[in-house]
Parts: C-alpha cells; structure tokens; sequence
C-alpha cells in the first residue's frame, strides 16, 4: 500500500509543475493557480484558466506561451504561479 | 441611443468604430492604443442615426488601470457623457475566442441588448479555429453573433442591420451554483433591481472583496450580511466562488464551441517565423538598433530631399513678397519676421512626417509589442515595468499622447514613475532645433549625414538612458517597491495599414503646419514686434537695444555660465510656447544680418556665422554642445505640464517635474561645456 503511494506520489511530482518548469515545445493543461488571488483573477483574465490548454514557446526572464490561440510574454514570477499537468 | 463597443486590447474595436462612423479614431496593432472613451455617430441599416462608443479594451470588467475603469464605469452606466446604454457590441478576436470567453460571459451578465462580433475572421481560418456559431448563440441565450473582417469592411452591413436590434440575452447567466448559492444569489439580485441591477451586480461580483462605491450604501450592507452568511456557512468568499464559476463555465463552453484543425507546433505561422529573429537575445536588438539608426540616417539623407524643395518655393514665394511689396515696415514684418519665422520652422515637414511614418510603421505591424518585450529587461534594470516602454516610445513623437498610453500601466506606482521621465524622451518638436544645432556643431568640421545620424542617435540615446537612470534613482528612493512583471499579449504581425498610416500622416502634417500658421507665425509676428521696436539710432544696434534685447540683458546672467547671450537666452524663454520656436527666434535675429532663406543648412550657417559683440563666434563648439544638452532635457512645453498634472492628479508632482528638469537641464548643458572646453584647451 505504502509503496503504491510513494510511487503515485512521485507520478504526480513528475506530471504536475510549474509553467517555468515546463518544457520549451511541450503542452500542458493547467490544474492550478497558485498565490496571490488578485494575481490569479488577472491570470484567469488573460487565459490562463483551470483546464485551459498551454503550449510553450521559450523560456527566458519572459517565457513566451500559447494559450486559447493567443500568444503571450508571461513574466517567469507569473510563470511560477501556473501549475501544469501533462495534456 | 448608445452602443458601447467592448473587447479586449487589439481586437479591432476602433477599425470598427471608424468603419462605422467615418471617424479617424487611432489605430494600431498593440494593446492599449484607446485609453478613453470616443463617440461617433453612425448609421444602422435604416438610415438611423446612433451614438457609437468605442471605450478602451479590456480583458474582464474588473478594471486595474485608469483606462479599464472608463470602461467599467461605462458598462455600469457611470461614466459621464453617456446617458443611457441602448446596447453593447462586444467584439473579440475570433481566433482568441477561447481566452477571451470569460470577457464575453461578463458581457452577458450585464443583461444589456447586446450582439456579439467574431472579428479577424481572416486570421482564425488562417490558424485553423473553427467555431460552432450557432451552438454558441442558443447557449448565450439567443444573442446574435456576427462575424466580421473590420480592417477590410466584411461583414459590415449585418453589424449596421444589428445596431437597430439587438436583443439581450434570454439567459445571461448560465452558470450555475448549487442551491444554497443560488438562494443567497436571488437574494442579492433582489437588492440589485434598479436601472442598473444587472450591471451593478456583475461589477460588484468582479472586485472580490472591495467596495462598489456607486451602490447605495444600505443595499450594500444587505449584500455584506448575505455574502457574511455564505461565507460563515461553507468557508469560501462569496464573490471569490462567482468568479470561480464563471470562469470554469467560460471554459467549458470553450472546449465544446471551439475547435482547432491545424496543431500550432506542426506548422509554425509567419509571425512566428519573424519571432524568431526580432525577438530574438541576440538578433532582435541587432535588428532594433539597426532600425532606429537606419531612421536617423534617412532623417539626413532623405528628408532633405523634399526639404530643399519646400525652401526652393518659400524662397521664390519671398522673392516674389519683397518685389511686389514696396519698401516699409509691412515688408520688413513679411520679409524678416513672418517669412523667415514660419520658414524656419515649416521647412522641417519631411523629417517630422518621417518620424511618424515609422512611428505608423511600428504600431500598425505588430512590432511595438515585441519592441516591448525586448525592452523589459533593460527597463526592469532601471526599476520600469517593460510596458512602460510603448508610452516611452509614443513619447519620441509627443510627449502628449505618450503620458495618455502609460494609462494601461496597471500598477499607479509604476504609471507615476513613467510618467515623471517621459518628457525625456525626444519628442518631434525638439527635432527641429536637434538637426539645426547638430549643422552649426559640425559645421567647422565638414557636415557628413553618418556623422549628423551618430549625433542625432546620440541626443536620443542621452535623453533615454538619462531617463532610465533617473528612474532608477527614484525608485530606488521613493517608490521603494518592485516594478510590475510582464505579462502581454503579442499580437500576429500584420502588413503596416497603409490607409491608416497615410492618413495620420496628412493629419500629423497638417496640424504642423496648422501649427506653424497660428502659433508660430503668431509668435514670430511677436518676436518681430519686440526686436524691431524701439527704433534705434544705429541699425547695428536695433536688435540689442529692442524690447527683445532688454528682456534678453535681464535673463542673459542665469544663462551666462552656460556660454549663451542674451539671443540665446530669449530664444530659450521663447521656447516655452513651442520648442521649435528656437529656430524662429534665432531666424528672425539673424536674419537682419545674413541674406539667406531658411534652409535648414543655411540657418546652420548663419548660426555658425553669428557673432558676439567682441567679434567672437556664439556657436562655438562648446555652446552648439551646451544649448543641445539644454534641449535634451529641459521641459520646456506648458501643455505636456498640464497634461502631466491631469495623469499625476497633482500640482505638486507636475511643477517638481517642471522644476527638477529644468535644473537638471541647466547643470548638464554646463557640464558638457565645461568638459568640452578642457578638451579644447
């Protein structure tokens, strides 16, 4: 029992991360927003919505992702807040 | 009757709204070009005439920066101007459509009339996104949807077929809580039954946990004790759960409305090709600083092509004038005041339209943005948020318009500390006086058009790293927190709109030389006035012992150390009114002594040639250096101070400004003089 949990456990750490983390030419779909929560209803406004899928461009101070069709420069402070999951 | 025309920045609202209404409204491919409300009229399909709104983008009605709030107010029927709202057209970007699903359920939720635009339908085929239009209309409960190419008029008339019938939606809201939200949601919108219910309910859910001013206050107790009630019963904010839902209805119709055939990664778009290089660490600011020096190059080689030819005819126009005219002072007033005042000021048309002709350029392609974000590391450096760099690079045209852009700034922070450096960005009016001074500065040395370009460069370069260090000092001193993280959408590149970019080009031209026929002639007129009277005994003397050369004798001490007299001197006073007015004031002086039209070279010259009355040059290299140091930073222009004092909301912070450039301007111009003449002893 215990190690079937560990082993879930590590496949959850495996497949949920930050967008900053993401791979550059990956797609993920977002399962979280994390912080400050004026923060999260400006992400959420932007696109960067629970379920919403995200590709991304390059990383960089400024990570450049797809999201909903639209292109956009995401500050990696704000990259961090995304939680993604693999599609 | 007023259509209020909502969407996200960069959708196509003012395309619309001037194909709608035949106005000029501006336009560009970056977010943030409309930063306050505009009317028009326009025509619906009967021939009626109705009120259209354009109001400044949004991506949700919960309003961060001063821009957003003017749309805010204006859907919750509080902005001033606009009386009642008939309808809402709610356009967004067809190919974002599900990103910007949120926006359009906010919108329904007002439970206005309203008809929802699918603009650029051009650019969602190109990417492949196919929309389920009439599956999306039954669930916004029966709202009429529209799908149209702004830029190129398609679909133009079903949107003026719509303005006369818009419906609102049959079920504005459609998600949903679970019966205990729903209780406390019915009692809410009981309390909201007003005019405006539906409006103030979906603003006051927007702002979780801050008041909504414009409610009565004892309705807002009741929705206080109600939300108390919810969030003492289940743990969770009331308005922090509508958000919540809506957003995952957004969604969720999203994924059942919107579907993609073309995988983004299989093919990359030609945006994404040109990404590649003007984005790029190394590439991209290769490719911008070559941009900007290969735009102060054409300034020298191109622009004077027209400009010589403009001389030419206001050269044969004062020929003409001082034939025809007999002798007298009217002549003198045409012949060495109004001509050469105007001239020498009006025979810089070309480089001024060039400025906005690459201005036009950049904000219609898409590449302001990327501009942008290129910027935002150095600007963070210097305590800026990166967006503060499109009202920095608005700024290079008209300080004016580029204070007004910073609106989109959402931090008031970050919006205040771009605003109090702005004006050291070199706007079009110091141009004139730039190119003049850089001929009189090379002038012993032979004028070469690369040399003149590295000048200009240089003047611009200094205004702007003088700005971001400056920045830098102050936030570091006074606004002690971090600038705002980047968080932009990049449009798709677009081809520059030629249509547009010509008209603001007749526009911008033609309030120069609107500009140049009042202010300037006025002012040239006065100038004249003031150094032709009183009549001196000597005609050598006239301009000394003029009104002028008395008002110059009292300033010339608090300009001395910089090596100006008092020609100088007035000339700077005078440029308070307009900055190119230098080369009025200067033109009118010297053109008692020097038989010459106003040709930018030829006022050079006659500038190098001008003499002290101890015979020595004025212009002398180290004085050419300090009056264009002066220029760089001194504000002399009262309308941007007005303008700075409406975005600042304080007197106080404006006339700082004023003050703190004027002595910056006056310490640095005697910096470079002094360092200049130790270089030259």
């Amino acid at each position: 029992m215990l190690v079937t949990q560990h082993i879930q456990k590590q496949k959850n750490q495996r497949t949920n991360y930050c967008l900053k983390d993401m791979q550059k030419g990956c797609w993920g779909r977002i399962c979280q927003l994390r912080g400050d929560a004026e923060l999260c209803q400006r992400m959420r406004e932007m696109g960067f919505c629970e379920e919403m899928e995200v590709g991304k461009l390059s990383n960089g101070k400024n990570i450049l992702c797809w999201i909903g069709g639209a292109k956009l420069a995401v500050a990696q402070e704000y990259a961090e807040c995304v939680v993604v999951k693999n599609k | 009757m007023a259509i209020l025309l909502v969407g996200p920045p960069n959708c196509g609202k003012s395309t619309l709204f001037n194909a709608l209404t035949g106005m000029r409204q501006n336009i560009g491919n970056y977010p943030g070009v409309t930063v306050e409300k505009k009317v028009g009229i326009a025509l619906d399909s009967h021939g009626n005439k109705v009120e259209i709104v354009d109001l400044p983008g949004v991506y949700s009605l919960a309003a961060k920066s001063i821009d957003e709030e003017v749309t805010r107010d204006a859907v919750a029927g509080n902005q001033p101007g606009i009386d009642s709202i008939d309808g809402v057209m709610l356009i967004v970007n067809m190919a974002h459509l599900d990103s910007q699903m949120g926006l359009v359920l906010q919108v329904c939720e007002l439970g206005l009339p309203m008809v929802l635009i699918l603009n650029m339908v051009d650019l969602a085929a190109k990417n492949g996104v196919l929309i389920k239009k009439e599956e999306l209309a039954r669930r916004l409960g029966g709202i009429e949807i529209i799908q149209t190419q702004a830029i190129n008029r398609t679909g133009l008339v079903e949107v003026r077929r719509a303005l006369s019938k818009m419906q609102a939606s049959t079920n504005p809201r459609i998600w949903r809580g679970d019966e205990f939200f729903e209780e406390k949601m019915s009692k809410i919108e009981s309390i909201l039954t007003g005019k405006n219910g539906g409006q103030e309910l979906l603003i006051l859910s927007m702002n979780a946990g801050k008041e909504a001013a414009w409610i009565d206050p004892q309705k807002m107790r009741e929705i206080r004790a109600i939300e108390q009630e919810y969030s003492e019963a289940t743990g969770e904010n009331f308005r922090a759960e509508i958000l919540r839902k809506r957003f995952d209805a957004a969604v969720k119709l999203s994924q059942s409305i919107v579907g993609r055939i073309i995988d983004p990664w299989s093919k990359l778009t030609i945006s994404d090709k040109i990404d590649k290089v003007l984005i790029h660490p190394v590439f991209g600011w290769v490719f911008f600083v070559g941009l900007m020096f290969l735009f102060f190059w054409g300034l020298f080689t191109l622009a004077p092509i027209p400009a010589d030819y403009l001389d030419e005819q206001i050269g044969h126009f004062a020929g003409w004038i001082a034939e025809i005219m007999p002798e007298g002072m009217l002549r003198d007033l045409l012949s060495e005041g109004m001509i050469p005042g105007v001239a020498g000021v009006l025979v810089f048309l070309p480089q001024i339209l060039m400025l906005f002709f690459v201005m036009g350029v950049l904000e219609t392609t898409g590449y302001m943005s990327r501009a942008a974000l290129l910027m935002d590391r150095p600007m963070r450096l210097a305590g800026l948020p990166g967006r503060a760099f499109i009202p920095m690079l608005s700024g290079y045209a008209c300080a004016i318009p580029g204070m007004m852009a910073a609106r989109t700034i959402p931090d008031a922070r970050d919006r205040i500390l771009t605003l109090m450096i702005l004006p050291w960005m070199s706007c079009s009016a110091r141009l004139p006086v730039y190119a003049v001074m850089i001929g009189v500065l090379f002038h012993s040395i032979g004028i070469s058009p690369v040399y003149q370009a590295l000048a200009m460069c240089g003047l611009y370069f200094m205004g702007t790293f003088t700005a971001l260090l400056t920045a830098r000092f102050l936030r570091k001193i006074w606004v002690k927190s971090k600038p705002t993280p980047l968080l932009m959408e990049l449009p798709s590149y677009q081809f520059p709109n030629w249509k547009y970019i010509s008209q603001m080009l007749f526009e911008r031209g033609w309030q120069f030389v609107k500009r140049a026929g009042t202010i300037i002639l006025g002012i040239s007129i006065l100038l004249w006035v003031l150094s032709a009277f009183p009549k001196s005994e000597n005609p050598a003397m006239q301009a000394e012992n003029s009104y002028l050369g008395q008002i110059g004798k009292v300033v010339e001490p608090a300009f001395a150390p910089l090596g100006f007299d008092w020609r100088v001197s007035t000339g700077v006073l005078a440029s308070f009114a307009a900055r190119e007015v230098f080369n009025t004031h200067m033109a009118i002086l010297f053109h008692a002594d020097e038989d010459a039209t106003e040709d930018e070279e030829l006022l050079s010259q006659n500038f190098a040639s001008a003499k002290r009355n101890d015979g020595s040059l004025l212009f002398t290299p180290d004085v050419s250096l300090a009056v264009l140091v002066f220029y760089v930073f001194a504000l002399q222009c009262f309308p941007t101070v007005i303008v700075a004092r409406r975005e600042m909301a304080s007197w106080k912070l404006a006339i700082y400004q004023l003050v703190g450039m004027g002595l910056f301007a006056w310490g640095a111009a005697w910096i470079a003089r002094e360092i200049t003449l130790l270089f030259l002893n």
